[in-house]
């Protein structure tokens, strides 16, 4: 893996809404090239509202945000976003919603169509690409998401619980697509989940979030490409174990400070 | 098994009313049979009467719909994408619109004389502000997460506008359409009333002067068919534009 420290480069990002009320408190964090990243805490602690900082849909009250030295002010188109749920154009069919992007910045040209039609099919999509969003299944369209996200082949992918509404197996088919898909084409990925054993299968950094602070950083020495059997190695369930122990003691913390 | 219970509902309607015409001895200038009504509308249909009638009612309909709709439409996106537009001339968009437009009628026969004109610029002004308030509403509800994809694709104002905004306002956009359809006949009719020497709406007019309620009710007959006949035509134009607008997140399959 050709790694260059902090590719993405946060520094000290703060944000809130009022004076009263910080919702995330001085982030800093590097994330190298083609590595997998993830931030896991329970929800409501701010997640969701970093990823957008990242992704540069709300401005941080403080800090600095870069990808690859540029200062991230509004999105960029090095920068890819799979929402929670799916997002999809009901009345485009799955080929013009994976091309949506190119569509938007007028790119539609031949050859990407050709790429679009590839990354289906590297998703057991092939069959459905002239189908509309309301044939398909939720872990189906759920693929369709990514596609779309991966189609500009951006250098940033950032993820915010989009695999949440699907059941294990699903979850589990679309987490070995992912990180099979982002090892082939070397993608950064800032990963947001509230299911641990997700978060230590796809990750090479897990980072634990609470209250809109990250408190612990778990780097995962998990060698990939990982096939699915290690979920249920010793080794990682201990891993799932800690971060686990942790998060229930970081959100015991929580909940102390609140009744006081 | 509704739709059989529902035709014989209207068989029996049928038969009560013709039973009550025969029994009563009301006279056929107050309520007239049905069998009468009949022969009036299949004698007005066979010998060419009434279609010309039909006609111009359609064309009025339609000129009106096509008109009122575009600019209900237009100014519907206009308002909602521009807030100063929409400040600015809300309140006198609501005040025309408290204005009964029929009222309005006689000063369009004197701006624009007797006949089909008068007719149509009635028809459009109501037809207008159904879709005005649809597309104002259709466009301006637009889930956060779908905004903020287009956001992140970074999309003008004008491809938000037309590839997510317009689209997923389209269910309400088009019953909007449903609701200008129905106004369209009353506003066509009524201004035939008003203006017309030609149409249904003239037609019951010298009806009336003729003393024909058989003639007044075979002319009703007709007015529910086109009416229902336009109804019809904005539901299959519905459903065509609307095939694959189910919601586009998961749908409980796997």
């Amino acid at each position: 893996m050709t790694c260059t420290m902090g590719f993405v480069s946060i520094k000290d990002i703060s944000f809130s809404y009022d004076t009263n009320q910080t919702i995330i408190k001085n982030i800093s964090w590097d994330i190298p090239k083609g590595e997998f990243h993830t931030l896991i805490g329970r929800s409501g602690c701010g997640k969701t509202t970093f990823l957008k900082i990242v992704a540069g849909l709300v401005s941080p009250t403080s800090g600095r945000i870069s990808i690859d030295g540029t200062t991230v002010l509004t999105p960029s188109h090095r920068t890819g976003f799979v929402f929670q749920t799916p997002t999809l154009l009901e009345w485009l069919s799955v080929i013009d919603n994976v091309l949506l992007p190119l569509t938007i910045s007028n790119k539609k040209k031949p050859e990407y169509v050709d790429l679009g039609l590839d990354i289906l099919a590297s998703m057991g999509l092939k069959k459905h690409t002239h189908k509309y969003p309301n044939e398909l299944s939720g872990g189906q369209q759920s693929r369709v998401s990514i596609a779309r996200a991966l189609i500009t082949e951006p250098s940033l992918l950032l993820m915010d619980e989009p695999f949440a509404s699907l059941d294990a197996m699903t979850r589990q088919d679309l987490q070995i697509d992912l990180l099979r898909l982002c090892m082939k084409s070397k993608t950064t990925v800032l990963f947001i989940t509230h299911d641990i054993s997700e978060a230590v299968y796809l990750s090479d950094k897990i980072a634990l979030m609470n209250s809109g602070e990250i408190r612990q950083n778990f780097p995962i020495k998990i060698d990939k490409p990982r096939k699915n059997e290690i979920r249920y190695s010793a080794s990682f369930n201990n891993l799932c174990s800690d971060i686990h122990d942790c998060l229930k003691v970081y959100h015991g913390q929580t909940d102390e400070a609140k009744n006081k | 098994m509704t739709k059989i219970f529902s035709s014989l509902l209207f068989i029996s309607f049928i038969i009560g009313w013709e039973l009550f015409c025969n029994i009563s001895g009301v006279s056929k200038l107050i309520i007239p049979a049905p069998s009468e009504i009949g022969i009036v509308l299949w004698d007005g249909l066979y010998r060419g009467y009434l279609w010309l009638h039909i006609w111009v009612t359609s064309l009025e309909m339609a000129l009106g719909l096509i008109i009122g709709c575009s600019i209900g439409f237009i100014a519907g996106l206009v308002l909602a994408e521009n807030k100063f537009l929409r400040d600015l001339l809300w309140p006198y968009i609501l005040a025309s619109q408290v204005i009964p437009k029929l009222a309005l009628g006689p000063l369009f026969i004197i701006w624009f004389g007797f006949g089909m004109t008068s007719t149509v610029v009635i028809t459009a002004l109501i037809c207008f502000f159904p879709l005005l308030e649809n597309t104002f509403t259709g466009v301006q509800y637009i889930p956060p997460e779908k905004r903020e994809l287009f956001r992140m694709l970074r999309a003008s104002k004008l491809q938000t506008l037309i590839k997510l905004k317009i689209p997923h306002g389209m269910p309400t956009i088009l019953a909007g359409i449903r609701v200008s359809v129905v106004l369209a006949l009353v506003g066509a009719v009524v201004g035939e009333f008003l203006s017309g020497q030609e149409g249904l709406g003239a037609t019951i007019i010298a009806a009336q002067g003729m003393m024909d309620s058989a003639l007044m009710f075979a002319v009703f007959v007709i007015i529910t068919i086109v009416g229902l006949v336009f109804y019809f035509v904005a539901t299959v134009l519905e459903s065509f534009l609307l095939r694959h607008h189910k919601e586009g997140t998961f749908n409980g399959k796997y």
